[in-house]
């Protein structure tokens, strides 16, 4: 029997997307826009709820049981992140600590460091921060500055993180700083577990459009680190991030929330519908062919196995998904308009969703690599082909 | 879940591939365009590889197997009715996409085929050609037919027609971009080549995520089709839009990036823009087909991801 193509999803799969819908409508009030409101609540209920999922080893299902996942299978965590988008990420905070800083400790930290972290990642009881960006080190990453000097039984960390997300709920850090030389490169960076709550770290909000907590300023002044919180060895940082930001496959699934909300439009927008302009509806559908390609490109990546992986189908996946997630906010607002620009608390929920998704998606093209960084790749690649 | 082909339809397409490269690749179209005669030896050509004994619609893997082959075709810009036969709906005879008009433009419509044709609502016509090829640089095999309805629809034989026809403009956009690729790492101007500038290698990203897009819904709309049968006419009209917006980025970033080499006879990405065009805009172009998109979607909905009928409720307008 041959294998002819087949996009039907698994019925385990099926089964999964319903039970984390009913768990979103029981704990999620409607009307949720995520935690990163001014509304300290809705934090708080994100808190909550990824201790819900913990409980039922659904926040962290893709990771073996050992360290408190369920051993889901690709396309059952696939369904997670889906679902998670689509509803304004109820799990709050708690992305990059499920996503890879639990993967990255599990493969290279010690017994002890897999004891502390993992368990507490998978019961949703923790949050975790990136302390990548710098200053002058964005896109340009391995010119991190930031600096780690040995001293009596640990390490003392000097420098300054910026765009860092979360960081005034972390308490964990997952730090990158150079051990080596100054002015290295790729080979002298180290992989730090850095506590927050310690006087040498001071974190300072960036206000901003796309909401609150989304950007901090995190300054290090001789903050400490103990020895046994390097990850890795010392030195090995940059092969780790590269490592284990592989295992992102498709990152943030940005195509669940903005085909939804497409698919919703003509539903909320009711009678008038058929008076917005026949371009604008145009527009609309060719959007909802693209959510399609995203979501169909996101897929060839989970099937694909880890040898196969290229990172000229990545970065392709990355820049549908992330000017889809722009494409459909300016669809939505246009066809919204002062319902949508002028939205405010007492708007209905898919005005606000609308003018929420529009700010967040203007970062989706900045954010976890810029677009022209992931072309760059593609151009690289067929140069190298 | 699975989306790659079966093995069996990559490797029919791999020797079909293979075998129109061994005549002469691209140069078969060349050379049909001076004598349109040759298009009966690219007939022996393709009957060699027992194309015709595939039924699309009977068979998943056949329909894969079509798919396949109609890329292979698409590939060298075969100047051959591939797709058309393919898409057949007697066991003899060729399909043709038409408008509702008459007469319609038919590309290769002269050949003796028992020619048919089929709208984008699934109506179907009689055809019957008015003259010769017109010979024109754009449209050189297409001929004018008269389209007569005949009352009936087969939305499965549009769907299947759409579908296999985006297949054939896949290959000859991957075509286009290997070609694309290949000139601007050879090319040298200031002492480097092409493909090393920025502003070459981010045009080149544009065409690269163009075809893979386009790929990826291409297999999707295969397997709609296997499963929902005339449910996926919607599934293959959106694959055509997607395939004209594919081509537009592709073949206009080969055309610059060629430069004028990319205008001659000589080079096959010349002959590969022509060729698409009747493809692009028979029997309707982008803005018409963005259109109808919208009318059918608004209309009939469209599926969720993934769903195959049953009880999932489709997109309510």
């Amino acid at each position: 029997m041959c294998s002819v193509l087949d996009f039907r999803e698994p019925e385990s799969v099926t089964r999964l997307r319903a039970q984390l819908r009913a768990l979103i409508a029981e704990h999620i009030p409607h009307g949720f826009l995520g935690a990163f409101t001014p509304n300290a609540e809705d934090f708080a209920l994100t808190e909550a709820f990824s201790r819900e999922l913990g409980r039922r080893k659904l926040l962290a299902a893709a990771w073996p049981r050992e360290y408190g996942g369920a051993g889901s299978d690709v396309w059952e965590q696939t369904a997670v992140r889906e679902e998670m988008w689509a509803a304004h990420e109820p799990r709050g905070a708690q992305y990059m600590g499920v996503n890879w800083v639990g993967p990255a400790i599990m493969r290279h930290g010690t017994a002890q460091q897999q004891a502390q972290h993992l368990p507490a990642i998978a019961a949703g009881e923790v949050v975790w921060c990136q302390g990548f960006s710098e200053p002058g080190a964005g896109s340009d990453l391995p010119a991190l500055r930031t600096r780690a000097t040995k001293v009596d039984g640990g390490w003392s960390i000097t420098g300054q993180k910026v765009w860092t997300s979360y960081a005034r709920m972390a308490q964990w850090c997952f730090l990158l700083a150079r051990t080596g030389p100054a002015g290295g490169r790729k080979s002298g960076i180290t992989v730090f577990l850095m506590q927050m709550d310690q006087p040498g770290v001071q974190v300072r909000p960036i206000p901003a459009m796309l909401g609150e907590h989304h950007l901090n300023e995190v300054y290090l002044d001789n903050a400490w680190v103990p020895e046994d919180q390097v990850l890795g060895e010392v030195g090995a940082g940059w092969d780790i991030v590269s490592e284990v930001l592989g295992f992102e496959r498709i990152g943030i699934a940005r195509y669940a929330r903005s085909e939804r909300l497409l698919r919703e439009a003509p539903r909320e927008l009711g009678d008038r519908w058929p008076e917005l302009p026949e371009s604008l509806r145009e527009r609309w559908a060719a959007a909802l062919v693209r959510a399609r390609q995203a979501r169909l490109l996101a897929y060839r990546l989970v099937g694909e196995g880890a040898a196969d992986l290229s990172p000229l189908s990545a970065a392709a996946y990355r820049i549908v998904v992330t000017t889809l997630d722009q494409e459909a906010a300016d669809i939505l607002m246009e066809m919204l308009g002062a319902q949508a620009v002028g939205a405010t608390d007492h708007s209905s929920y898919f005005e606000r969703e609308v003018e929420d998704h529009w700010r967040y998606s203007q970062s989706s093209t900045v954010a976890s690599g810029t677009l022209e960084m992931n072309k760059q790749t593609i151009a690289k690649s067929l140069e190298r082909e | 879940m699975n989306s790659s082909l079966a093995a069996e339809a990559v490797e029919l397409g791999e020797v079909l591939r293979e075998s129109i490269a061994a005549a002469g690749g691209v140069d078969l179209l060349r050379r049909s365009v001076e004598d349109p005669d040759v298009r009966a030896e690219v007939a022996d050509l393709v009957d060699a590889i027992g194309l015709w004994d595939v039924r699309p619609l009977e068979d998943p893997l056949e329909l894969e197997v079509a798919a396949s082959a109609s890329r292979a075709a698409g590939f060298h810009a075969l100047p051959y009715p591939v797709t058309e036969r393919l898409a057949r709906t007697a066991s003899d005879g060729a399909l043709a996409l038409v408008a509702d008009s008459s007469p319609a433009l038919v590309s290769h419509g002269d050949l003796p085929l028992g020619w048919t044709g089929v709208d984008l609502e699934g109506r179907t016509y009689s055809l019957s050609a008015d003259g010769a090829p017109l010979g024109t640089k754009l449209a050189p095999f297409a001929v004018s037919m008269t389209a007569n309805a005949t009352g009936e629809r087969s939305a499965v034989s549009a769907a299947l027609a759409v579908t296999l026809q985006s297949w054939w403009l896949l290959g000859l956009l991957e075509h286009a971009v290997e070609d694309t690729v290949r000139y601007t790492r050879e090319r040298e101007q200031f002492g480097r080549s092409l493909i090393s500038f920025q502003g070459v290698g981010f045009q080149l990203a544009d065409m690269s995520v163009a075809l893979q897009s386009l790929e990826a819904l291409a297999k999707y709309a295969v397997w709609r089709l296997n499963v929902v049968r005339e449910d996926a006419l919607v599934d293959a009209v959106a694959l055509r839009s997607a395939a004209q917006h594919s081509a537009d980025v592709i073949l206009r970033g080969a055309h610059q990036l060629y430069g004028a080499m990319g205008f001659t006879d000589e080079v096959d990405v010349s002959w590969l823009s022509r060729a698409s065009q009747t493809v692009r805009r028979l029997p309707e172009g982008r803005h018409e087909g963005a259109r109808r998109l919208l009318a059918m979607i608004e209309r009939v909905g469209w599926e969720e991801f993934g769903r195959a009928g049953g009880t999932h409720a489709t997109l309510a307008v």
